[in-house]
């Protein structure tokens, strides 16, 4: 037996050296999988009774981008832009993408509404990620930023506008003049509150324009790796139950966030963090997946969101005792402090019994105040929302809103060019052929905390980032490296074991388990003893995925086994983000610590520094977390990578030193 | 793909201008059988140049092939199923077709 599977062995090692080649034999592989060519039975050693079998059609293309939202689009037609043969595989329609739920807005120094400078920008989103982001990243997006929303405007995005015509700009969270000292900006470029939706078809019209090939309802299922390089992607397609592989020199990487590890959150269905644990499952890394975003304005019980946008048109929030309860935890800012800060204050105020409603567990986001015209002009979406999902007259009565996960600040490593790395040996090292742009990616410009409306901008600046850097390092019509025959099969076999699951366990039960092992244990506030039942709760049920029970056998549309392939995806996820938490002992934006209030940084920021010691890199947390994960046994693994203080051009823009966060 | 004798209904047609083309036995190929062979034939010339299409597209007509002609919904769908995935075979893309195939231990 064993040197049967020792032959075969070596009969796999026959690398084409052709790209075009054909195998002619049969070669074996992965727990009973073989790759043959379609009919051809020549070899004596496949087996009569081939009992399942799965036809494998193989593309050959220049770029292939995993994910249709707002960053994969641009990445995708930035690419076919540059003459790229480009592929798209998305599992949804791309205007279905969870882009198009995004309201608030996307953030420029344009300067329509007050003079504005984007080395302000950069100040108040190094200040928003808590000193967590690397700067040169930032520094590339804010500088990137107006050209940005000026490409947008010019693709027809319909911006809201002020009298004279020029884009309006509303205030938004953690915006500030003049580095902090002169009172809140005005920089967030938004079309009513239904920006995401705009931009989303925006870009979806546009990108017809190209010749970008779709492949639309396939599920990416893995990397194609071979020695550390990526050479493609995996997929299968729902509509027919065929599986694809799409060989190309450049994989992007831009599948979004992973919301639904948590049992109430403001994302979609299909939010099941899929990239994250294509590049987990790879052997690479996840960076910073303990910061996790808690939207202050989610309604109670729904979930759904209502945008910061409200608060920045005038909407203020209140307690059980009508009182403007912000003024307290953030003089300043007030309503519009920073979205970690404000949920820490709402979080406080409902435990200290000052919530609303029968069970005092939420609070109200009041907009009755506001002239009628002015809700109807510039927030009728969120109207709509309140009546349909909480019932309220935003004219007349109170939001009932809770804070609910909304963002991952974690994700797939890359530099600001949108080059996924690996921290080996104390330095950043590119991954070949592997790039990441979006939500799913942590470039990272947002750190411990994202500042509102920075989302949409990142998707745009790094998706067109993405394609600039394939386009400066390829051409197109490169020559592939050769790629084993069999590549993919332990993806094959996966998914043919968790189509013919026969446990005890039913997919949804083990979700509904996850997610309120989750919510329970990784919330806004987070206690050592908590995260560490957390932990070991999280793993009980990463190992309950043996008994993992499928209905539908059938290969055509089928759900049930596309839901497991998800349910596999986010409990990667969920491991790493309770993890890295348990491990990360301070607290830093998103991530608030009960059993440890302050940010230990390498110097205490709050004191002067001269005479103090600078702590060596293994006692203090000012830097990303790496965290990899064994897929069979669901053991995490957490290394930790220095934060990029310096900007792309110190002349240009200086960094910003670290300080205190207050708003 | 022809009808099986069993479920063929003879409409004898005699044409009185000659000899008919179609024997007794087998009636005129309706509209959607002349749609379908025609896009077997059309799926046949796409695949020759890439390897391992042909098989599977001989298989899979072969194994359609057993759904009674009165099973129009089910026949369209599939149609139209084929139609997409031509245009997926014609692109240049497209290079070959391998199976992963789950079998006995070989021995």
């Amino acid at each position: 037996m064993a040197t049967v599977r020792a032959a075969s062995c070596l009969l796999s090692k026959r690398v084409l050296s052709n790209s075009k080649a054909v195998p002619a034999a049969a070669v074996q592989g992965y727990r009973n999988f073989h790759f043959s060519i379609y009919g051809k039975k020549n070899n004596a050693k496949v087996a009569d009774d081939i009992s399942t079998q799965y036809p494998v059609v193989d593309h050959e293309f220049d770029a292939v981008v995993v994910g249709a939202g707002g960053a994969g689009l641009r990445a995708a037609f930035g690419l076919s832009e540059a003459g790229f043969n480009t592929a798209c595989v998305t599992k949804l329609f791309p205007t279905r993408s969870h882009t198009v739920a995004a309201q608030g807005g996307i953030n420029a120094a344009l300067g329509n509404m007050e003079e504005d400078d984007w080395r302000w920008h950069f100040y108040d989103t190094v200040k928003g990620s808590d000193w967590l982001g690397d700067q040169d990243a930032i520094h590339y997006m804010t500088e990137q930023a107006p050209a940005a929303v000026v490409e947008l405007e010019n693709f027809g995005m319909p911006f809201s506008r002020t009298e004279e015509g020029k884009i309006y700009q509303r205030a938004f969270g953690g915006q500030s003049l003049k580095y902090g000292k002169g009172g809140q900006a005005h920089r967030c470029c938004c079309v009513a509150d239904r920006t995401g939706h705009s931009l989303l078809h925006t870009l979806y019209g546009r990108s017809l324009r190209y010749d970008t090939s779709y492949f639309v309802e396939y599920f990416a299922l893995d990397l194609l790796m071979e020695d550390g390089v990526c050479k493609g992607v995996i997929a299968l397609c729902m509509e027919d139950g065929s599986i694809h592989r799409f060989r190309s020199q450049n994989t992007v990487i831009a599948t979004g966030g992973y919301g639904r590890t948590y049992f109430s959150c403001t994302s979609a269905h299909t939010s099941t963090g899929d990239g994250n644990a294509m590049v987990t499952r790879a052997g690479l890394p996840c960076q910073d997946m303990e910061f996790v975003q808690f939207h202050p304005t989610g309604i109670y019980g729904a979930g759904c969101l209502i945008t910061e946008g409200c608060r920045g048109e005038g909407g203020i929030l209140i307690n059980s005792e009508g009182e403007r309860f912000m003024e307290r935890y953030a003089p300043n800012a007030k309503d519009l402090a920073s979205r970690d800060v404000v949920s820490r204050s709402m979080t406080i105020e409902i435990r200290e019994g000052r919530g609303v409603g029968p069970d005092k567990d939420h609070v109200y986001l009041q907009l009755h105040h506001l002239p009628p015209q002015q809700l109807a002009t510039r927030l009728p979406g969120i109207s709509e929302t309140a009546m349909i999902f909480a019932g309220v007259d935003v004219t007349k009565e109170p939001i009932p809103v809770l804070p609910t996960v909304h963002y991952n600040m974690g994700g797939i490593p890359t530099n600001y060019k949108g080059q996924v790395i690996d921290h080996t040996n104390g330095e950043d090292k590119v991954v070949p052929g592997l790039y990441a742009c979006g939500e799913a990616a942590c470039a990272s410009v947002h750190g411990a905390n994202r500042l509102g409306a920075n989302s949409l901008l990142d998707l745009v600046v790094f998706g067109r980032a993405c394609a600039l850097t394939i386009a400066e390092e390829h051409k197109p019509g490169e020559k592939l490296s050769p790629l084993k025959p069999s590549a993919g099969e332990e993806s094959v076999a996966n998914l043919d074991k968790l189509r013919f699951a026969n446990g005890s366990l039913r997919t949804s039960e083990i979700r509904l388990n996850m997610q309120k092992a989750m919510q329970n244990h990784a919330a806004v506030f987070r206690t050592g003893s908590v995260l560490e039942e957390g932990c070991g709760k999280l793993d009980d049920i990463y190992q309950s995925m043996e008994k993992i029970k499928t209905f539908d056998r059938g290969i055509v549309w089928n759900t049930d086994l596309v839901e497991s392939l998800e349910l596999q995806n986010l409990m990667l996820n969920a491991v790493q983000t309770i993890n890295s938490a348990e491990q990360r002992k301070e607290s830093r934006g998103a991530h608030a610590r009960e059993d440890f209030k302050d940010r230990i940084d390498e110097y205490d920021y709050s004191k002067p520094l001269e005479g103090q010691q600078k702590k060596p890199f293994d006692e203090h947390w000012r830097k990303h977390t790496m965290s990899y994960v064994d897929p069979k046994t669901g053991k995490v693994t957490l290394r930790y990578r220095p934060v990029i203080d310096h900007s792309l051009n110190e002349q240009e823009c200086a960094h910003v030193p670290p300080a205190i966060r207050s708003y | 793909m022809r009808q099986d004798a069993s479920s063929c209904s003879l409409i004898r047609t005699f044409s009185t201008r000659g000899a008919d083309p179609h024997p007794p036995e087998m009636s005129r190929h309706s509209k959607l059988q002349k749609q379908v062979l025609a896009l077997y034939r059309q799926f046949l010339r796409a695949g020759k140049e890439k390897p391992g299409f042909i098989p599977r597209i001989r298989d899979e007509f072969k194994e359609n092939s057993r759904i009674k002609k009165t099973d129009v919904m089910h026949i369209e769908y599939l149609y139209r199923r084929g139609q997409r995935q031509l245009e997926q075979l014609r692109d240049v893309n497209t290079k070959q077709l391998g199976s992963f195939s789950k079998g006995k231990e070989p021995g």
